[in-house]
């Protein structure tokens, strides 16, 4: 469809595949620019010697995976497929065949080794060259990546803490400022420390370049200076004011000018002029808070501590990683930045990878990090212009989104602007929008050139609006504002649930290509009133990544089995099995059953014998049931993993019969997942920590639901289109933000300024909040754009949906800041003008229905009968293996080891037949058997001792006539004979130490046992061996099909011999 | 390889065999899997010819027949010059040591995964033949590499030891020599490549005689189906289904007498998946494996095991060890504690899990042995005396014997010791795989103990940390019976012959195999010698050849691929991509009932009313006043709490929690007016005085405390602690300065108080008498707010409670906050201006908009308080939480009282809190 329209910006389109040069581009929603980067990797292919010199860099693993999809995709169609005739189609086609001639005439064979065609996320690349380079990116080796680290980074900070009570450590009166500065709050400060961990990225450079009291002292002032100007240039001359150099007077003055609360004072009067001046009031509440000049003396105490502390803290992080052989995203990163720099300069990959990285494509590129934009750097360091290298960046400022995992809008401009290290990059827009309609295009066009800023900050993340034009002609009725007040949550629910209705309906029309909707939210939180009133309604949807796993009965049931089975004395995990719907139990029967002592465990107590009497049959049956399925498990555990001992019990249980939908049945199935990979040797370490993990697990979607309906954050949405979305809760406030450690920026020279966290119990501290007032403005900036993503999902419809509060009149207020309905209020605020009707406070609601606060849900217990279905059909052969009696401790092996070197030696001497083999000979192979016991294994300070014992034992039997006999000249003797039998199913392996028929042709089946016996009663002992040789020497007479020759056991240690003829 | 070499079919290869040692023909295979599988063809090639014993086959990977020769050389005359074998342990000991004896492994993350490494890299580098300086001017991780190497080497030949990458080299030239037992011929079987290390020593066993063959299985025209899957899982799932299918549809008469059909799984990721495809597998062949009484074999088998460490009973023992070290973990010393392996756990298991919920409470996060057995032995704890004995011998034998430098081999012998102290493992009888996991660890001790060949003498961490690694490095397999269903990674299946051969998981992502050259060896090297991990092409080159042995080793081939892997869309592997795809249907595979749907099929569910349980018997409560404000919270809450104790475990934390922090400050300024009785003492005392008295209070506080987390208050951490409870009551007693004159009349009183027919006991910290009454002040640390007092279902009923129920006249009420930078009381009294922050009820805006005057506050607290009791008395447990989501936030109960059931829909677990203001 795309190709019936010329696109209005072909020309930058065409201009961006140019393979010489590097560009940057932005890319507004529904521009196609993963289109353009695949033309664009096809036409890099055509020209490089190996295709891993080419590296695509994605924002999610999804993403690589698709644009390697197409890459494949257009060789594939180029290798097959005639030429097509769409003009835009068919210049991928070109370019494919050129790199398709590429690769034949270098026979790269890349249509078959997908993993030359590098796509992939940054961090797959920094765990690649981390993985070829384990010493310059200080690793060793590779380490396991973990996700979520934050048990580690808990880990790391506790050992930090540590350091307190560890005598003459240089870390310790750091941390014991720290902690008076906490209140001694150590959970606290561990928590703090973590969080620091779990951002080292931002500061780790950063905070070396801190340690200097002047040096931030002087970045303080100079932003102190920044905002007085401001105010002072907005200043009217005709009033009086502090002079230029007077900060500190700047700032009594604001606070005479304005009130507490930022307004401008009404007494005295402020004049007219003054007041009409919006953007100086700004200014001067921005001077009124200024901090001093200088660090109080405990401000500095602690953010000495601070600075000290950090590199601390990291390398404690970096301890607890090796301990775990693991490490985060985070690390990896930084391991990939040392790898590519080293002292001596930039590292030479074609000597770590064989060939260079010649051209990078990064795509999302306005949510790239401070990390990954400094790794851009080092992998582009020494490139020149002109030299076939390229950068090639894609993204949408106006789509930045992802400030909590780090990304820096700013970053995008800087590029734009300054290019990235040493590379320029040509700036590229696309306009073209093949997504929605014209009637959204036309209003987003209108809005958002209003609600995003009006000029670009690189510092603050100012992102200015890029308009865009509409491919698609335009439909009525594109955009709706659906206007509420004073929290209508139940309204709002009621009006969500009517459009998506409608919207369905609609669909429904044409079944040739049902359409979708889809209910954005800003936050998971704004559905709560919305989910019930559409199930309600009976409106099917799928919630994706919605709904907290830990939150399902199910997994709560599951949970508490799992709870159980770990620990017998979580009286809250016991009790809540009693109750579960596989047991039950009323209230009147768990006061029986589950004991009122706390001295017993539940589980002591439902075994005692007179309680059962005392509840009722039914209560008995359930609890019998639930008693013998936990008793299996308790006697067992520890065995299999807890995984299948959970598994086990919910089954016999009869858990899935107690689930509510078989969409449960999954979510179990996730959980036990879940619990499988946490476990560790059938046991959980932190059953907590473990259960927090689960709460940040989502359930999933409703499977049965159709895919018309769809909820979702609007993160989760970003990259996705809908025909109709609904976007509510626009009128709903943030969340708060945590505080921090400390705070840091860099201002626009790059100077440092740092803030350390107020101590506990007092006002907040300036500087902090100086430095958090920016973080506030980014935010503030990124809601926009958050926005801007909700609204350009939508293909042909956008229903929008805030609430306003009223006013004593009536009127709607202006929203407050901090919500996504005040971003909008410029454009939408008229819809809000129809006065309101204002509403009584509703009289606040059970939270949980009367009918459901004494409900008890169960099984009904007679009625779960089932049948295992059968198992599988075949023959099993017995058990191979027998076990002997086990010594359950180790005491060492020498005494085996000497038993196989004698053996060996014996072998060696019957081969002889032991013609010439005398004490003396064997005296001079002592270097040897010394050699030989030491090879296998015979422990330094016990090989003399062992030595003797082999060469006494091999010179007993060279000397003794049984042995001379044995080992000496005999016919068809063969030594460590090895067969082969089946019996009964069974096979076995033999091996017989020597066999071979006498002077008077009788046959011997000869066994070798080096046991030894201290004491007397050898007789006994010998006769107890033989009893339990007896029937291995039988099977070697089986096998050997000489079921008459005569057996014997000889000990070499002992100079023992027994012997017995055969049955018949 | 040389292509003249004559080639042997299986058939006749077997024939070889068959006649016995007197042939000398060894057959050489890449690995022991196919050895052995080999050996089992022969076997039963053998019986098929009806003989019931013969002479076993020599089958044995290449590794193994050198290291035969290289026995055979030890025991004749060449002994003195032969070097003796290090085992891997050594091996890997000896890298470690030649790494960390060099600056570079500062700054590594660590040196024991470098060393297995560098280990690979000399392996690649002997069997490759590799000059690694070939390559120029080599990079930092060469220059390494190198640096270590020989360091290593340099060991090596000082100890007189060699290893098995290099032992081909070293055994060679002894060919000649009589005593190494040569083949008369020498068959490869199986080998996609022959590297030129061993190239060399086959021609090297040429020269002596020996004939060298090929021999391979014929190729067979196979069936073959590729089959596309959404997800593994699915994926696996049929490959399972299919495989019993074909185990019992297989007719005997086509496979001859008694035969099972050989059936293989192919599994790339097979050490990621294990556990999952262990547990597929399971579920089809018997669906209620899981529930039957007894374990039945199961018709099939994994060809990879799990990390020895990760077995319960090893992990066990490995912790006892560490327990035995400086500090561990406190979660580690509870699962011992807990755990079935030490002396006494059956017999003792309720009360050591009694005992573990109390030492919860009082333990930091890591603990060491001392001061677990002293915090067992406390008299107030559950007495576990079992565990207290072996715990208590351990100790000794800690002190006597687990200190200082050992050798390995006494290490090895103290911990084998210390675990009989312990009484490892345990009451309840082993089962199979326990009995065969534990010769397992006993064969890992007894490695250990040779580590003492190699390296220093070593301290307890150290040593425990190596048998850790040791046990983490070893995959072990307990040991099954001969089962018709194989299931193998890629590695494994090489030369493999089935009747039914299904390969999964070839998308194009895993296959074929992203090329990841060895870091230490530079890549041009490696490519240039061919070795097929090091380039794109030469991997694919033998995949492709793997790829083409998998399609002819069976009689019916399916190979299968996965479209999804997690959010991702995947394509198939070009190698197979070409074959076309069949519906799963095709493949007649049968569809087998789960147990999971027989039982989700199987149950009804009713629901009762269940909201009151029996009234109360005894109406003295213990626990003080928190039982109105639990029942005012939520009556469930409070049924479950007060008459189930039910409480969950407590997760030990560092330093103090909340709870603790609040008991210093109350005990500090109960001390505090202990001592000076009125604020005219106060007001008198000098500020040396007050600092005296402060500083004696504070030891008096932290005295109190330590008597049960004597963990977590000492030494620095103490003086801390010690100086900000004296700047806290200095700031509170700022605060009773600026009062008027009272008199501080008691401290910490209980008295009984009854409501609606519940008598427990309130507490206050404290009454001052003052000139128009007496004030009841309740110390917080945290938020409180009066208008928590109020309203029909009060959140802090404590202060109402006592005020109501004490016998002297009250004129006040009042929260203390005793904050840094917010001290101060918040409260309300009869008459004005009693005391500072505190107002009538008229003044008290919001929070008792309810009352117009002190008389009806106390009438409607009254009125309050007797019918929360009521509630209580009348065994009312209605699941009812007061403000909802709020009060459940810091609620313990959700699993018991199944409010999740409850309400319609529960927010997002991701903490993103919303405020409206
Ligand atoms: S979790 Fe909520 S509903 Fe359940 S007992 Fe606690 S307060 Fe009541």
């Amino acid at each position: 469809m795309t190709d019936l329209v010329r696109a209005p910006d072909l020309e930058q389109r065409e201009r961006a595949l140019d393979p010489r040069h590097s560009y940057i581009v932005q890319a507004p929603a529904g521009s196609g620019k993963t289109e353009l980067l695949i033309q664009r990797y096809l036409a890099l292919l055509g020209r490089v010697e190996r295709p891993e010199e080419i590296a695509a860099i994605t924002f999610t693993i999804k993403a690589a995976a698709e644009m390697r999809l197409r890459v494949f995709g257009a060789l594939r169609a180029a290798r097959n497929e005639p030429r097509p005739v769409a003009p835009h189609e068919a210049r991928t086609w070109d370019l494919a065949r050129a790199a398709l001639a590429r690769n034949d005439a270098l026979g790269w064979k890349l249509e078959e080794s997908a993993d030359r065609v590098r796509v992939q996320t940054i961090d797959a690349l920094c765990a690649s060259l981390t993985r070829q380079m384990p010493v310059l990116s200080e690793f060793g080796a590779h380490p396991e990546v973990i996700e979520d680290a934050s048990a580690l980074f808990a880990e790391a900070a506790r050992d930090l803490l540590a350091t307190l009570e560890i005598e003459g450590n240089a870390a310790a009166p750091a941390v014991a400022r720290l902690l008076s500065h906490l209140d001694n709050d150590t959970a606290q400060a561990e928590k703090l420390i973590a969080a620091m961990l779990a951002q080292r990225d931002h500061w780790i450079r950063t905070l070396r370049k801190a340690s200097d009291r002047k040096s931030l002292e002087a970045t303080l002032d100079e932003v102190r200076r920044a905002t007085v100007d401001k105010a002072r240039e907005l200043w009217p001359r005709q009033f009086v004011s502090p002079s230029e150099d007077d900060v500190d007077g700047w700032i009594r003055h604001a606070a005479e000018c304005l009130t507490g609360k930022g307004e401008w004072r009404k007494r005295p009067p402020t004049p007219e002029v003054l007041r009409e001046n919006e953007p100086l009031r700004v200014a001067l509440d921005a001077v009124r808070d200024l901090p001093p000049a200088q660090y109080s003396q405990q401000q500095w105490d602690v953010l000495e501590a601070i600075i000290q502390l950090s590199p601390l803290a990291v390398a404690e992080l970096r301890v607890v990683f090796a301990k775990h052989g693991k490490a985060d995203f985070i690390e990896f990163a930084q391991g990939a930045l040392r790898a590519l720099e080293s002292e001596d300069g930039p590292t030479d990959l074609l000597l770590v990878l064989d060939y260079r990285i010649r051209h990078i494509l990064v795509d999302e590129f306005q949510d790239t990090s401070n990390t990954q934009f400094e790794l851009l750097e080092k992998l582009t360091s020494g490139w020149e212009p002109e030299d076939g290298r390229t950068l090639f960046l894609v993204g949408d400022p106006m789509q930045s989104i992802y400030r909590f995992r780090e990304a820096e809008v700013g970053l995008f401009l800087r590029a734009w602007h300054h290019g990235i290290g040493s590379v320029s990059l040509e700036p590229l827009t696309l306009s073209a929008n093949f997504r929605s309609h014209a009637g959204i295009v036309e209003w987003v066009n209108a809005s958002f050139s209003q609600v995003m800023p009006r000029t670009e900050d690189i510092h603050g993340g100012a992102v200015t609006y890029s308009p865009s034009q509409a491919v698609h002609p335009a439909e009525s009725e594109a955009v709706r504002v659906h206007a509420l007040f004073d929290g209508d949550g139940a309204g709002e629910a009621r009006c969500v649930a009517e459009i998506a209705a409608a919207a369905l309906a609609e669909s429904g029309r044409d079944a040739a290509r049902p359409s979708t909707v889809a209910i954005l939210v800003r936050n998971r939180s704004h559905l709560l009133e919305i989910l019930p009133r559409l199930r309600e309604a009976k409106i099917a949807f799928r919630a994706v990544e919605i709904e907290s796993l830990g939150h399902r009965p199910a997994i709560q049931d599951l949970l508490a089995l799992t709870r159980a089975l770990s620990h017998l004395a979580d009286r809250t995990a016991w009790l809540a099995v009693l109750r579960a719907p596989w047991c039950g139990l009323a209230l009147a029967d768990l006061l029986v059953a589950g004991s009122g002592e706390e001295t017993l465990t539940v589980w002591e107590a439902m075994r005692e014998a007179a309680r059962l009497e005392r509840l009722s049959p039914d209560a008995r049956l359930r609890l019998e049931r639930t008693r013998e399925v936990l008793l299996r498990s308790l006697t067992d555990r520890r065995r299999a993993s807890l995984r299948d001992c959970v598994e086990g019990a919910w089954l016999a249980l009869g858990g899935p019969a107690c689930v509510e939908s078989d969409t449960d049945l999954e979510d179990a199935e996730i959980y036990l997942d879940h619990l499988e990979s946490t476990e560790d040797s059938g046991a959980l370490g932190d059953l907590a920590a473990f259960e927090e993990s689960v709460a940040k697990l989502f359930a999933l979607p409703d499977l049965e639901a159709p895919e018309g309906l769809q909820v979702m954050t609007i993160h989760k949405a970003k990259g996705l289109e809908f025909d109709t979305v609904i976007v509510p809760g626009l009128g709903a406030g943030t969340g708060r933000d945590d505080r921090k450690l400390f705070l840091w920026m860099e201002t626009p020279e790059s100077s440092l300024l740092l803030a350390p966290i107020n101590p506990t119990g007092s006002k907040n501290d300036l500087t902090y909040e100086l430095i958090r007032g920016l973080d506030k403005i980014k935010a503030d900036h990124e809601m926009g754009r958050l926005l801007y993503v909700a609204a350009t999902r939508a293909r042909h419809r956008l229903h929008l949906l805030g609430d306003a509060k009223l006013d004593a009149h009536g009127i709607a207020k202006r929203p407050p800041k901090g919500c996504l309905l005040e971003k909008l209020w410029d454009v939408v605020g008229d819809e809000f003008s129809a006065p309101g009707e204002r509403r009584a406070t509703r009289g606040e609601a059970p939270a949980v229905p009367v009918a459901m606060q004494s409900a008890l849900r169960r099984l009904a217990i007679d009625e779960l009968v089932y049948e295992s279905p059968p198992a599988a059909g075949w023959n099993a052969p017995p058990e191979a293996q027998m076990y002997d009696e086990i010594e359950f401790s180790w005491v060492g092996d020498t005494a085996r080891r000497v038993g196989s070197v004698v053996h060996r030696w014996l072998q060696r001497i019957a081969e002889d037949d032991a013609r010439g083999w005398d004490r003396a000979r064997l005296e001079a192979e002592r270097p040897a058997v010394r050699q030989e016991l030491a090879a296998r294994g015979v422990a330094e300070s016990e090989l003399d001792a062992a030595c003797e014992r082999v060469l006494a034992a091999l010179a007993s039997s060279v000397e003794d006539p049984r042995g001379q006999w044995l080992l000496g000249p005999q016919r068809n003797a063969r030594n460590e004979y090895r067969l082969s039998t089946a019996t009964d199913g069974v096979r076995r392996r033999l091996v017989i130490d020597r066999i071979f028929e006498d002077a008077d042709g009788a046959t011997w089946i000869v066994d070798y046992k080096t046991s030894s016996h201290e004491g007397s009663n050898l007789d006994r002992f010998l006769a107890e061996e033989e009893g339990r040789y007896r029937e291995q020497l039988e099977r070697y007479a089986a096998a050997v099909g000489k079921k008459g020759a005569r057996r014997g056991l000889y000990f070499p240690l002992l100079k023992g011999w027994r012997e017995w003829s055969g049955g018949k | 390889m040389p292509q003249e070499r004559r080639s042997l079919g299986k058939e006749e290869l077997f024939q070889l065999l068959g006649q016995g040692h007197a042939a000398r023909v060894t057959v050489l295979t890449p690995n022991r899997r196919l050895a052995q599988s080999l050996q089992r063809d022969f076997d039963r090639s053998q019986l098929g010819r009806g003989s019931r014993s013969w002479e076993t086959a020599d089958i044995l990977p290449f590794g193994a027949l050198v290291q035969r020769l290289w026995e055979d050389a030890l025991y004749c005359d060449l002994a003195p010059g032969v070097p003796l074998l290090l085992a891997p342990a050594q091996d890997q000991a000896l890298w470690e040591e030649s790494i960390r004896a060099t600056r570079l492994a500062e700054a590594l993350l660590s040196a024991a995964p470098a060393a297995a490494q560098c280990r690979e890299a000399w392996q690649l580098a002997k069997a490759w033949r590799l000059d690694p300086r070939s390559a120029g001017p080599p990079n930092e991780d060469a220059r390494a590499f190198l640096e270590w190497a020989s360091g290593y080497e340099r060991a090596t030949r000082e100890k007189g030891v060699t290893d098995a990458a290099r032992l081909p080299d070293v055994i060679a030239p002894m060919l000649a020599h009589a005593a190494l037992r040569k083949p008369a011929t020498v068959a490869l079987f199986g080998f996609d490549l022959v590297t030129p290390q061993m190239r060399d020593f086959l021609a090297a066993l040429a020269a002596q005689g020996t004939a060298v063959i090929d021999a391979v299985a014929a190729a067979r025209q196979a069936k073959v189906a590729r089959l596309e899957f959404t997800e593994a899982k699915e994926e696996i799932g049929a490959a399972a289904r299919w495989a019993r299918s074909r185990l019992e549809g297989s007719s005997p008469s086509a496979l001859g007498e008694g035969r099972s059909p050989r059936i293989g799984v192919v599994v790339p990721d097979l050490a990621r998946s294990r556990a999952q495809v262990q547990r597929i597998f399971a579920n089809v062949m018997q669906p209620d494996h899981m529930l039957a009484a007894e374990a039945k074999a199961l018709p099939f088998n994994l060809s990879l095991g799990a990390r020895l460490a990760d077995f319960p009973i090893v992990a066990d023992a490995l912790l006892l060890l560490a327990l035995t070290g400086r500090e561990t973990a406190f979660e580690q010393a509870s699962r011992l504690i807990r755990s079935p392996f030490i002396a006494g756990a059956e017999t003792e298991m309720e009360v050591r899990a009694k005992l573990d919920a109390r030492l919860r409470r009082r333990c930091g996060p890591a603990i060491a042995l001392d001061s677990l057995l002293r915090l067992c032995a406390s008299p107030t704890a559950p007495h576990a005396s079992l565990l207290m004995d072996r715990l208590s011998r351990l100790a000794a034998f800690r002190k006597s014997s687990l200190f200082g430098a050992k050798p390995a081999s006494d290490w090895a012998k103290a911990f084998s010791e210390a675990l009989r102290i312990a009484g490892f493992p345990g009451e309840r009888a082993l089962d199979s795989i326990e009995h065969q996991t534990l010769d397992k660890w006993h064969e890992l001790l007894a490695e250990f103990a040779a580590l003492e060949r190699v390296t220093a003498k070593m301290g307890h961490a150290d040593a425990c940390q190596r048998v850790l690694q040791m046990a983490r490095d070893a995959i072990f397999q307990p040991e099954g019976r001969d089962v018709p269903i194989q299931v193998v990674g890629v590695l494994e299946s090489a030369g493999l012959e089935f009747d039914h051969l299904w390969v999964t998981g070839l998308t194009d992502e895993a296959w074929p195999l992203a090329a990841r050259p060895n870091p230490f060896i530079p890549v041009s090297v490696q490519r240039r010698a061919g070795i097929p991990q090091s380039d794109p092409v030469s991997s694919l080159e033998l995949d492709r050849r793997i790829t083409d042995g998998w399609l002819h080793s069976a009689r019916e081939v399916v190979v299968s691929h996965a479209r999804m892997k997690g959010e991702s869309e995947l394509a198939p592997s070009a190698l197979i991509a070409s074959i076309p795809l069949s519906p799963l249907d095709d493949l007649a595979a049968g569809r087998y009932a789960t147990l999971r749907e027989a039982i989700r099929r199987a149950g009804a569910i009713e629901i009762i009313q269940d909201g009151v349980a029996p009234p109360v018997e005894v109406t003295t409560q213990s626990g003080g006043t928190g039982l109105f404000k639990d029942q005012a919270a939520c009556p469930f809450r409070a049924f479950a709490r007060r008459r189930l104790h039910s409480e969950p475990l407590e997760t030990p934390r560092l330093g103090l929690d909340a709870r603790d922090r609040g008991t210093l400050v109350h005990a500090m300024l109960a001390a505090v007016w202990k001592k000076l009785g009125t604020r005219d003492r106060l007001m008198a005392a000098s500020p040396e005085d007050l600092g005296e008295i402060l500083g004696a209070c504070a030891d008096e506080a932290i005295a109190h405390v330590r008597r049960y987390r004597a963990d977590a208050l000492s030494g620095r951490y103490a003086q801390l602690e010690h100086a900000r409870l004296m700047r806290l009551a200095g700031e509170w007693l700022a605060v009773d300065r600026r009062r008027e004159g009272f008199e501080v009349v008691a401290i910490e009183e209980k008295h009984p108080v009854t409501f609606g027919g519940i008598t427990v006991n309130a507490k206050l910290d404290r009454m001052d008498k003052l000139a128009a009454g007496h004030a009841i002040i309740d110390y917080k640390t945290g938020v409180c707010k009066t208008s928590d007092w109020m309203g029909e279902r009060p959140d802090e009923p404590q202060l109402p409670m006592y005020a109501l129920g004490g016998g002297e006249e009250i004129a006040a009420v009042a929260f203390a906050l005793v904050k840094t930078g917010e001290a101060r009381f918040k409260g309300i009294s009869r008459v004005p201006d009693l005391m500072p922050g505190v107002c009538t009820v008229d003044k008290a805006g919001k929070a008792a908009t309810r009352y117009r005057d002190w008389g009806q506050l106390l009438a409607g607290w009254r009125d309050e308080l007797d019918a929360t009791g009521r509630g209580f008395a009348s065994g009312e447990a209605r699941v009812d939480p007061k403000h909802g989501a709020t009060t459940c936030e810091n609620c313990k109960q959700h699993m018991f009282c199944r409010i999740a059931e409850k309400t319609p829909f529960g927010g997002a677990g991701d903490g993103e809190v919303d405020t409206d203001d």
